[in-house]
């Protein structure tokens, strides 16, 4: 009899502790850089949400600010895209519980940010304000749109129109492109420019080719001075 | 029968030591906002869940980390890194354990962009008023930076491009002088205003960092 109760006792342990999550998933330490909570307009933001203690089977993922691209089988992965307007996103996980009801886990908030610039020269050439020489002038094809180096993620430019203004003594003629070339007939009238004249590049519209909505903006202008 | 008692019981204090209600945390991260910058006392929290801060160690290679307090640190890169790796590990029964490692890319900061007072700097023509209004040259990061910063402008220097003339002038520190706002005054359509040469510096950084800034380009309209 005695036996059967010790049994008896024995199961119930069993079953309570099989209930019971047992902790054997080491802990996960958070690194975070503070300042590093933006999210960039018209990209693809990569996320990845670190479960710590519990399945992502359980939970759910609630944005509002953004859209959530679904990325991972795993539901960890996520690609972000903020909504139009939007200048700030939250992330909530919750668990689902079995009465249905939802428990917050965490949640975290992003400014949303419009993406910089891009930094426009002529070819090769830098704008850091120095004459320039006509013969280099001659070499260079095309205008070239680049990200500074600083930022996070890869950014594909395209020129889409330029307005080119060479202004010499003897007056100013304006040529509209719309592309990023920097074509034969430019130079023939460069050839004809003097020391002190200027090329002036203004109305710099590129589009970032790599981002969700086709953004399109206008690029700071820059000048230089033939030599 | 005492084995038996002696098993329930062993069980008993097995799974009352072992079986607890672990803490469920989720940690998002943007992937790709792993940079520190150079010359930025750049700020991060580390914390380990469930673990008291005095048995959490961090480890730093390829900058420098100096504890705040309260799993605050302050993150600067060593001269010449690319990468710094951090490393946490735990003290638990005096052996210590890594428990997670990250990695940050480190960058430069970005040139800042100059401006005439509240005129974007995108080449577009302005009319002659709005550039009246306007009494010094700005600069920043733009937007999209993360951090809180305030670069000034030094220095610069202007010219305006007339039909047939060109005049230069020297600027002093970041305002605009009276001789170049009276020739902003005669400006005319189609005459461009140019400030180059512009010199800026930052004053949030933790070393002087002197910046040769872009060009501005201002036709009038």
């Amino acid at each position: 009899m005695k036996i059967k109760i010790v049994l008896l006792l024995s199961c119930i342990i069993l079953l309570a502790s099989s209930f019971t999550p047992i902790t054997l998933i080491p802990v996960k330490p958070t690194i975070t850089a503070d300042a590093m909570n933006i999210i960039y307009a018209h990209i693809q933001n990569p996320i990845h949400i670190g479960y710590n203690n519990f399945s992502a089977r359980k939970t759910e993922v609630i944005a509002i600010g953004i859209s959530l691209g679904k990325k991972s089988a795993m539901g960890n992965k996520y690609n972000l895209i903020a909504d139009a307007g939007a200048k700030e996103a939250k992330i909530s996980i919750v668990k689902n519980k079995k009465n249905g009801e939802q428990r917050k886990i965490s949640s975290q908030i992003f400014r949303i940010r419009e993406l910089p610039a891009p930094l426009v020269q002529l070819g090769g050439i830098g704008n850091d304000g120095k004459a320039i020489s006509k013969q280099l002038l001659f070499a260079q094809t095309h205008l070239n749109a680049k990200a500074h180096q600083s930022f996070p993620y890869q950014l594909d430019f395209k020129i889409v129109s330029y307005e080119l203004e060479i202004r010499t003594k003897a007056g100013k003629e304006i040529h509209k492109m719309d592309n990023d070339k920097f074509p034969l007939k430019l130079k023939n009238d460069i050839r004809k420019m003097e020391s002190g004249d200027l090329l002036l590049f203004t109305n710099i519209a590129y589009s970032v080719t790599n981002s969700t909505d086709g953004f399109e903006g206008i690029a700071p202008s820059f000048f230089i001075e033939v030599e | 029968m005492k084995s038996s008692l002696l098993l329930s019981l062993l069980l008993a204090v097995l799974f009352s030591f072992s079986s607890h209600e672990a803490i469920p945390i989720a940690i998002i991260e943007l992937d790709e906002m792993n940079i520190v910058y150079k010359h930025l006392e750049n700020t991060i929290s580390i914390s380990v869940p469930t673990v008291p801060r005095n048995q959490v160690f961090v480890q730093c290679e390829g900058g420098y980390l100096f504890s705040k307090g309260a799993g605050q640190y302050i993150l600067k890169p060593s001269s010449g890194s690319t990468k710094i790796g951090i490393k946490v590990s735990v003290k638990q029964e005096g052996i210590m354990r890594l428990v997670g490692s990250k990695f940050y890319r480190v960058r430069q900061l970005p040139t800042p962009i100059p401006q005439l007072g509240g005129l974007p700097n995108n080449g577009l023509p302005q009319a002659k008023a709005a550039v009246l209004a306007q009494s010094t040259l700005l600069s920043s990061y733009g937007p999209g930076f993360p951090y809180n910063m305030q670069s000034r402008v030094s220095a610069f220097e202007a010219s305006i491009c007339k039909e047939d003339t060109m005049i230069h002038f020297a600027g002093e520190g970041s305002k605009l002088t009276k001789e170049i706002r009276s020739h902003i005054a005669s400006l005319e359509s189609g005459d461009i205003l140019l400030f180059h040469h512009i010199k800026g510096y930052e004053t949030k950084t933790i070393d002087t960092i002197n910046y040769n800034l872009p060009p501005i380009v201002i036709p009038i309209r």
